[in-house]
């Protein structure tokens, strides 16, 4: 596949998962749980095989809007599914959990499907893929036996929603996952620039980030459930932006040891904090009433609003010549922005 | 092939076990994971499960296409 086509293919995937998600999980409002996560999962195991077998460019791309489809309403209704199926008290940890799972194809997914499309074809990482997705839609079509949720799980369909409340929520994500994507779109340009490092040493930095993400998302439910959402949003917040602040510094150390040393800290500061704050955002939107898959869809297209825009900031960065320090800081100084939205109206007690 | 398939499957068994055991609560785990998965008795274990499975699906699902954080 020309590199160009992979970039557009993946653009299509965004759009409609940040787009069409909100727009399908409206639609189906009345679907059971257990039948939409079927579905979504079905239909994105169709959309991954019509990949593998596109005989087209225009074919691979209708193929990647199905999958997206299926990827998107699957993600929203996953995190609403696992928080009514245990009690409020242990919520955050259930986000965690399937939040680790995201950063866990960040440290393994992605590298094992980049080495199967290279040892074999891409077409075989799309078959992959497939198998995987039938294997688990079995699994839970055998594990959907219809049972009572847990009697103080969330059942706020309905309920008036904290509209205020969700906004603040949304606009933490949107500007959080600015800061972030304004460094993260261009991490290789940035540890190149730091510690002279090539594919492989960038493979391993984004190793370190994934495991990192899974410490943090598992750490940040817990929080969630002992110490609420904002305080856990407000550590990893800081983290972030500390982090990146870290990488700014290791551009400008001058010792390639001392600049290692730096990024390698702060690539598992950054991993951990940023993937420290989904499980608390979405307890915060599940909290807030309505319907919790829309919601949490929503915090998806946000943050994909929040990636365009961060990469469109980094790249306007880079492209003015101001270089990759400026980059970093002006990421830091967008989690700061995020950091302030989540103290606006917080009462700590 | 067949001792080849076996030490493979128990080995992912065992990574799959420790990488779990890291987000999951120990009491729910003394039987094991492969237990859990296929026999789970009580309803905490098949919460658990359940969980496992939602986890694997944000995994394919993230690993696939785009990678986004979160």
């Amino acid at each position: 596949m020309p590199p160009a086509a992979a970039g557009q293919a993946a653009t299509v995937f965004a759009g409609v998962y940040a787009v069409g998600a909100p727009l399908l999980l409206r639609a189906a409002r009345r679907a059971r749980p257990e039948r939409l996560l079927l579905g979504a999962l079905s239909v994105f195991a169709i959309g991954n095989a019509a990949t593998a077998t596109a005989p087209s460019l225009i074919a691979l791309f209708g193929a990647r809007l199905v999958a997206a489809a299926g990827a998107g309403v699957f993600t929203a209704t996953a995190a609403a599914v696992a928080a009514s199926a245990v009690a409020p008290r242990r919520r955050g940890r259930a986000l965690s959990v399937v939040v680790s799972g995201g950063s866990a194809a960040a440290a393994l997914g992605v590298p094992l499907g980049t080495v199967v499309g290279a040892v074999f074809d891409w077409r075989t990482t799309f078959y992959a893929v497939v198998v995987l997705t039938l294997l688990i839609t079995l699994a839970t079509w055998v594990d959907a036996r219809p049972r009572p949720p847990p009697a103080d799980a969330i059942r706020r369909s309905g309920a008036p929603v904290r509209r205020s409340e969700v906004l603040l929520t949304l606009a933490t994500t949107m500007v959080w996952a600015s800061g972030s994507f304004t460094f993260f779109t261009y991490v290789g340009v940035v540890l190149h620039d730091a510690t002279g490092v090539g594919a492989v040493g960038l493979a391993a930095f984004l190793l370190l980030f994934g495991l990192a993400g899974i410490g943090g998302a598992t750490v940040a439910g817990r929080l969630t459930d002992a110490r609420g959402p904002r305080p856990t949003l407000v550590g990893g917040l800081a983290l972030v932006a500390v982090a990146l602040a870290g990488v700014a510094l290791g551009t400008t150390v001058a010792s390639r040891t001392a600049a290692i040393a730096t990024t390698v800290a702060a690539i598992a500061a950054y991993g951990f904090g940023t993937w420290s704050i989904t499980p608390p955002q979405q307890f915060r939107l599940l909290e807030s009433g309505g319907d919790q898959r829309l919601l949490v869809s929503l915090n998806s297209s946000v943050l994909y609003a929040g990636v365009a825009l961060g990469s469109g900031l980094g790249g306007a960065v880079l492209a003015s010549g101001a270089g990759t320090t400026v980059v970093c800081v002006l990421a830091a100084g967008l989690e700061v922005v995020a950091l302030s939205l989540v103290a606006l109206g917080y009462r700590p007690g | 092939m067949k001792r080849i398939l076996t030490a493979s499957w128990s080995t992912a068994v065992r990574a799959g076990r420790i990488s779990f055991d890291l987000v999951a609560t120990p009491q729910n785990f003394e039987a094991g994971f492969v237990p859990l998965l296929l026999n789970a008795h009580t309803q905490a274990q098949r919460t658990e499960r359940r969980l496992v499975w939602l986890a694997l699906g944000a995994f394919v699902v993230a690993s696939d296409g785009t990678l986004v954080v979160g």
